[in-house]
């Protein structure tokens, strides 16, 4: 008897350490197909945020990715009130730029990105391999997509959300994601409905983000603020080392 | 009866937070119903990472010809309330502003730029509007895409305070303003090194008569920044012969999700050529945390002086806390900020709490509503320096302002 539970408990450790050495993999797969190692990334951003109730404002940017050295710079270009307005990231730090007064402030903490849904983090590699495990697993039909839905866990507490369920499509792009703050409560749901090819990686073309909390009632029925990220002339042409500098914000800026 | 009313409104309110996310997600699902035939049709050979459809980067720096920008604003405002808490008095005031201002840019190169601005204001005593000041006008020159010149007349500051708590002290170059510079910015280390020498027209106009710009009357300033981990350090100095020598550093971090920075400055104010030296000392803490519905800001300051070894002034304490809803309500945004400062060893208490709310109610025109009140020793900091523009202590201040980018 004592055999077959010594058998059983060391089947249940071995299909475990399998399936988190599968899920550690999928992670990455996900991770290398969006991210730029080896090359520098640049493409126009055009952010809408749609306030119910308010309006919709219309952010427009430039951004440059070196994802080797963790670094990425975004100019505004639109709205004139704010063009000129800059973050560089460097490591974990990020510059932020305001031409009126000629003055970068460093934060780590400012997570959204121009008062919009996105969050700065939205504009960086994709790191889930290293902020997150596998802990749960299952298949769904995602409109045309068949697809595997990950359930993840943050490992450290530098993440903005510690749970979240992405749906991953068979060409390993993920499609939606739900993030989930430390109770459980739904935050944000992504969807990327359309990517670009550029090499061999892929870059994010169109992207939907609705706060699961912010909203107001519009006509007696309530709307989520969304904001719509397009992306467009993605390229991994080089971009020079200047451009991931303060001095290359002052010299662009208005 | 009160018990079942009750039980009707949480299942009221748990059937709302359960439908939101759920029409949310069947709207997200819709998207899904055509594939993205971008990647389905195996364009991975197609798509060349080299492309020609790419960001301008030139465009960003060069330009064709000189590109003109301005700005407009105008604003009116009135004010009223309590002169003083020992009377009843009330008073009331109007005001009106009125800016503009003009900017000319010109990028003939990667490596070269020109750029001046000017700007006036009305001044409301006599409605008369005054020459343009040249606000900036300097050059940029890019050596070898490595490093950044800036020559002439130039706006900069340091030091990592927020200006609308306690008015970053920790900037050592507050005597900037309207100076005439050279900047220079080497890339070193994660981020880099900023060189600095500057003069200005204050000093050489009436502050010492017989000063005459050169080399051994000019500023001399610098700054330096470098990131480990999630942590960023920062140090500048600045001296200026026989008038002021500063030194600055801060550490920067984030902490449960939010900003933290320590800065200490130290300045003698005498360039190290007084005797007994005398030495200004100051520590300033900060916070910056966000979330998706307020922005939560707060700073304590503390500054002493020293001479020769003995405090010669009392300490002072200043504390600041900020609250700004990232959110709009019924249109408004509104925010607070609490001020409290606690001079002379703890012994003069005073401080100031703002509450305040915009909106827009037309294309480019914003109403602000302002309510400061402020408290305790007459002599106090926050009593003599209140938001009120005729520094009562308990006033409402409305404001339309229309302002336009030209």
């Amino acid at each position: 008897m004592k055999k077959y539970a010594v058998i059983i408990v060391g089947l249940i450790f071995s299909v475990a350490g399998m399936f988190a050495q599968s899920g550690s993999d999928i992670l990455a797969e996900i991770d290398a197909l969006v991210s730029f190692s080896g090359s520098d990334f640049s493409a126009e951003y055009t952010i809408t945020q749609d306030r119910p109730g308010q309006g919709t404002t219309v952010t427009k940017t430039v951004m440059f990715r070196r994802d080797d050295e963790d670094k990425y710079l975004i100019l505004i270009v639109e709205p004139s009130a704010d063009r000129g307005k800059g973050y560089l990231k460097i490591g974990n730090n990020l510059w932020l730029y305001d031409p009126a007064s000629r003055r970068f402030t460093v934060t780590s903490a400012r997570d959204r990105f121009q008062n919009s849904n996105a969050t700065n983090a939205d504009f960086t590699r994709s790191t889930l391999a290293d902020d997150y495990r596998v802990v749960g697993q299952s298949r769904e039909q995602l409109g045309a997509y068949d697809t595997r839905v990950l359930e993840l866990e943050a490992v450290t507490d530098q993440v903005a959300y510690p749970f979240m369920k992405i749906w991953v499509d068979e060409n390993n792009l993920v499609r939606k994601v739900e993030d989930y703050s430390l109770s459980r409560q739904l935050m944000r749901t992504t969807a990327i409905p359309r990517y670009a090819a550029v090499g061999d990686r892929y870059v994010p073309t169109q992207i939907l983000i609705i706060d699961a909390l912010a909203g107001r009632n519009v006509n007696g029925q309530f709307r989520n603020e969304r904001t719509i990220i397009t992306v467009e002339k993605p390229s991994l042409n080089d971009v020079p080392d200047l451009v991931f500098t303060q001095a290359y914000l002052e010299r662009v800026s208005e | 009866m009160k018990f079942r009313a009750a039980f009707i409104v949480l299942i009221l309110i748990a059937l709302v937070a359960v439908t939101v996310p759920l029409a949310a997600q069947e709207d997200v699902d819709d998207l899904f119903s055509i594939p993205d035939e971008t990647v389905d049709e195996d364009q991975q050979a197609e798509s060349d990472a080299e492309t020609d459809d790419a960001v301008d980067i030139a465009a960003l720096t060069m330009r064709d010809g000189p590109q003109i920008a301005g700005t407009f604003s105008a604003t009116a405002a009135v004010s009223g309330g309590l002169v003083d808490w020992t009377s009843a008095d009330f008073g009331v005031s109007a005001y009106a502003l009125m800016d503009t201002g003009l900017s000319l840019d010109i990028r003939p190169s990667s490596y070269f730029r020109f750029f001046t601005s000017v700007s006036t204001s009305l001044n409301s005593e006599d409605l008369d509007l005054p020459m343009f000041d040249i606000g900036e006008l300097f050059v940029d020159y890019t050596l070898a895409d490595a490093v950044f010149f800036r020559l002439g007349r130039q706006s900069l500051s340091w030091g990592q305070g927020i200006n609308e708590l306690l008015g970053n002290p920790g900037n050592v170059l507050e005597d900037f303003g309207g100076s005439t510079a050279l900047k220079a910015f080497l890339p070193l280390g994660t981020n880099g090194l900023t060189l600095l020498g500057y003069g200005n027209p204050a000093w050489y106009n009436g502050e010492i008569s017989s000063l005459t710009p050169g080399a051994d009357t000019l500023a001399y300033a610098s700054l330096y920044e470098h990131s480990v981990g999630s942590v960023t350090l920062g140090v500048s100095g600045k001296y200026r012969h026989d008038t002021v020598a500063s030194a600055e550093a801060y550490v920067k971090t984030v902490l449960s999700g939010a900003d933290l920075v320590i800065e200490g400055r130290v300045d003698s104010n005498d360039g190290f050529s007084a005797d007994p030296l005398g030495y200004d000392y100051l520590a300033l803490t900060g916070l910056f945390w966000e979330n998706s519905s307020v922005q939560l800001l707060a700073e304590y300051l503390f500054d002493a002086s020293v001479t020769d070894g003995a405090l010669v002034r009392s300490y002072d304490h200043r504390f600041a806390l900020g609250l700004l809803s990232s959110t709009r309500f019924a249109g408004w945004r509104p925010g607070i900020r609490w001020f409290h400062a606690a001079e002379a060893g703890f012994t003069r208490h005073s401080g100031q709490l703002v509450l305040g709310a915009s909106r827009g109610i037309a294309p480019r025109l914003t109403i602000n509503i302002g309510l400061p009140i402020s408290y305790g020793n007459e002599s106090g900091y926050y009593m003599q320096n209140s938001d009120d523009p005729s520094g009562r202590v308990a006033s409402l201040v409305i404001s339309l302002t229309l302002e336009e980018d030209l």
